[in-house]
């Protein structure tokens, strides 16, 4: 109990956050309690979150670096295409699992050079991340659009369409993924030698180049790891809609930041928790999905999205200038 | 002697539980300069925040210039005639030298427009006022450091001060601006205006004050005039106890040791030039020199930042050092100048800002045990001594002097066989400077080899056994610390070629 009470109070955002689960979660059992505590419904959402929450995962690394990847979804969409193609000129939906593996590989392939790009964008030529990003993400997409000339590429095999689709136990397999990411990223972040880098680095390079850390080396990897993890998003995006579309989920790239920043990631760097993440993406799937059974119009969505969003950050800021109040007031 | 511009009278204020001033008192005439001394933390910027209308004082009375006040407003204090020039001077980088110094009377102004003759006729009479000549039209943030802080004080005056507080005035400023400044202080001083001086350094304090007050937690220690004053029982006063100010031994190098490091003509473009030097076992090698003359250059290089040309050599091995990791792995440490931007993570634990440098040796391949790194942060806190709350405090949380040993630390977790220390004990207290100064005299003696960069011409002469003086790249001159006084070794920086 002790150990739930430190985890859930010790940090403020976390509390705060889980508040808001929690309100949600009661919210619900009010309002649907018959539709939205469904075996159904609980599936539904878990095959609909992780592609978002894959994105969160890359966006939340880059942010954490005191940087920012506006690529994100580009990097997925380009490697989604790019294995889609592959299928497509192998037998489409006839494609064998050699070619199926094959197609997932490349995919997975893409999404690491286009980590390297940003990467050496941003630490060797030293271009600012969101200027650098912003424009990778335009190249990718281009070139997604360039390989799929304009229109959608579907029907994919079985096999393929398992990813997105899949049930072990009943449990979607995307939703079995992202666990699975979540808790290699909780381990990453708080258990490894590379972890530590980050948060330091992405607390103050210049210390941590005067401390003898590889900043290069911290960066390419972090992009680079982001990078795969955005072709994942993009295998499940497509897999899951049985097609490939260069502007497909245009609008995640941006909510995929958001949600990592709501999940408790600052935006100066430095900080982030793979819990938060879970939380956040979690949180905002249960409204979305509640939204649906209390027929509130789609339209809405995204603006109750915003609206929280904006709470959030607002509350975060208010908390933080008490807090700098109080410090001075020690320092002094 | 009329009455005094400022008094103070039983002022006290609380923060929290803390008591950060107890029933001071304090007073000052026009045309007195004050020095105010203490540790970090003994309430001298809290007095000034009194003093400026910033706090308000929890109990006591203020009475500037012949009024009483029980709560001055800031605005209320600038129009009684204080003015506080800050360490970082407050300028505003991209306006000019005009529009700096006249920029209170503008904003203060009813106008809604710029009468720009009219700015430049008020600049023009304040920097006539003290003195000085500096280009109007210049934006400021061209000009050097102390012409900076010329226009901090220049902007004083043109809101017609009376008293001018200064927060560590020479901290950033080269001895020969010093004295620069010792002599516009002396013509503020005849146009009667009162100065206060917060101040470390115990030299400057006694060139230009009439008068000396030492704050020690929130009291105030002493309250005297600096004829009176003994130099040696600073410390003492600051501290509440002795402090040892005791040389680093003089070592013989016997014959034939071989040296931890020897340069030979090392060359980086435009920084410096041909140097050659050694470092023995057991010595702490002093390099000082005005700012810019490449001393910080020269450490950076043997710490793998920038290039150069010339042989390193490594307990007699010639060695290669092009990066930073270069440097760690053959032992090299380097304590940087600024701890803050370049020394420290200051949101994160203290554990982890230990951790830093020797992060490879505590991993366990790519795991890492976050107890591991605590509990040896505990062990090198013990070890040094560094006074602080719980090991996972963020570094923020700590004084100049402990935060200096965290810095310290983190290298000494590298096992280093050489050790650089760009100036190890600016902006921080007296005590904590000689607990510094004994653990690097306890490195050299274990066999460390130890560069000690600094300005402090009393903290190089105490701490060194050989200085080199840098001047424009180059070294010029070469003593051991018998064989000139301080005093001597100021006069030889600031001469001119």
């Amino acid at each position: 109990m002790e150990r739930i009470k430190s985890v859930l109070f010790k940090d403020k955002h976390q509390t705060r956050l889980f508040c808001a689960f929690a309100l949600v979660l009661i919210l619900m059992a009010i309002l649907v309690p018959d539709k939205f505590f469904t075996v159904r419904n609980f599936q539904s959402m878990a095959t609909q979150f992780p592609e978002l929450g894959f994105l969160t995962i890359a966006a939340a690394l880059v942010l954490i670096t005191g940087g920012i990847d506006l690529s994100v979804c580009g990097t997925a969409v380009l490697s989604g295409i790019v294995a889609a193609r592959i299928m497509d000129s192998n037998g489409s939906s006839e494609a064998g699992l050699g070619v199926v593996v094959g197609a997932v590989a490349a995919a997975l392939l893409v999404g690491l050079c286009c980590g390297v790009l940003n990467a050496i964008l941003v630490a060797r030529f030293g271009i600012a991340p969101m200027l650098a990003t912003l424009g990778t993400y335009n190249l990718y997409v281009g070139l997604g659009i360039v390989i799929t000339e304009g229109s959608a590429i579907s029907k994919f095999p079985e096999t393929f369409l398992a990813i997105g689709n899949g049930k072990v136990l009943g449990i979607p397999v995307p939703a079995l993924l992202f666990v699975l990411a979540i808790a290699i990223l909780g381990w990453f972040l708080s258990r490894t030698k590379l972890g530590y880098k980050l948060f330091v680095f992405g607390t103050n390079s210049t210390a941590s180049y005067y401390s003898g850390i590889h900043n290069t080396k911290v960066l390419f990897t972090t992009y680079v790891v982001g990078g795969i993890v955005c072709s994942l998003a993009g295998l499940i995006m497509f897999s899951r809609t049985n097609s490939a579309k260069a502007d497909f989920g245009s609008s995640y790239g941006l909510q995929a930041l958001l949600v990592a920043l709501l999940g408790g990631v600052g935006a100066s760097g430095g900080s982030g928790k793979a819990s938060g993440l879970l939380l956040s993406i979690i949180t905002l799937q249960f409204i979305s999905s509640g939204f649906n059974l209390l027929h509130v119009s789609s339209f809405m969505k995204d603006l109750i999205w915003g609206a929280l969003l904006v709470l959030i950050m607002v509350l975060n800021v208010v908390d933080f200038k008490k807090l700098r109040r109080k410090t001075k007031k020690a320092a002094a | 002697m009329g009455a005094p511009f400022l008094e103070i009278r039983n002022c006290s204020i609380n923060f929290g539980g803390v008591k950060a001033l107890q029933n001071v008192d304090f007073s000052i005439e026009a045309g007195q300069a004050y020095c105010l001394m203490g540790e970090n933390g003994s309430g001298k910027s809290t007095l000034i925040k009194i003093i400026s209308g910033v706090y308000t004082a929890t109990s006591g009375e203020m009475i500037l210039d012949g009024k009483h006040y029980t709560n001055i407003t800031p605005k209320q204090a600038i129009e009684a005639g204080v003015q506080v020039i800050y360490q970082d001077f407050s300028v505003f980088p991209n306006l000019t030298v005009a529009e700096n110094i006249a920029i209170s009377g503008i904003m203060s102004g009813k106008k809604k427009t710029v009468d720009r003759k009219k700015m430049r006729e008020v600049a023009a009479e304040a920097l006539a006022r003290i003195n000085v000549d500096l280009p109007l039209d210049k934006r400021v943030e061209e000009l050097p450091v102390a012409g900076k802080q010329l226009v901090a004080i220049a902007r004083g005056i043109a809101q017609d001060a009376k008293l001018i507080i200064m927060d560590e005035p020479t901290t950033a400023l080269t001895h020969k601006e010093i004295l620069a400044l010792y002599e516009i202080i002396d013509n503020l001083k005849k146009k009667g205006i009162a100065l206060i001086f917060v101040s470390h350094k115990l030299e400057e304090v006694m060139q230009i004050s009439e008068r000396i007050a030492i704050l020690r937690n929130g009291q105030k220690v002493l309250d005297d005039s600096i004829e009176n004053f003994d130099v040696n029982s600073v410390a003492y006063y600051m501290t509440g106890r002795e402090v040892p100010d005791v040389p680093y031994e003089l070592v013989e190098v016997p014959e034939g040791t071989a040296p931890i490091l020897e340069l030979e003509g090392l060359t980086m473009k435009d920084k410096f030039e041909d140097i050659t030097l050694s470092l023995y076992p057991k010595e702490v090698l002093g390099i000082t020199g005005q700012l810019g003359c490449g001393r910080t250059e020269l450490a950076q290089a043997l710490f793998g930042i920038g290039e150069y040309t010339g042989t390193v050599k490594l307990n007699g091995e010639v060695v290669e050092i092009k990066t930073v990791q270069d440097a760690l792995r053959l032992k090299i440490g380097y304590v940087p100048e600024d701890r803050l931007s370049e020394g420290l993570f200051l949101t994160r634990s203290l554990s982890d800002n230990l951790a830093a440098a020797s992060i490879d040796d505590l991993a366990d391949g790519i795991r890492l045990d976050y107890k591991k790194v605590e509990d040896t942060g505990r062990q090198w806190v013990e070890d040094l001594k560094i006074v602080i709350g719980d090991i996972l405090d963020p570094a923020s949380s700590l004084s100049g002097g402990n935060q200096q040993r965290i810095v310290l630390a983190k290298w000494l977790a590298t096992n280093p066989r050489l050790l650089i220390l760009n100036c190890p004990t600016v902006g921080v207290d007296v005590g904590s400077k000689s607990q510094i100064h004994e653990i690097v005299k306890d490195l050299a003696r274990k066999g460390i080899g130890v560069i000690v960069i600094s300005d402090d011409i009393g903290e190089v002469m105490s701490l060194c056994s050989r200085v080199l003086v840098m001047k424009k790249g180059r070294i010029v001159r070469q003593t051991n610390r018998t064989e000139m006084t301080v005093s001597q070794l100021e006069d030889y920086l600031t001469k001119e070629e």
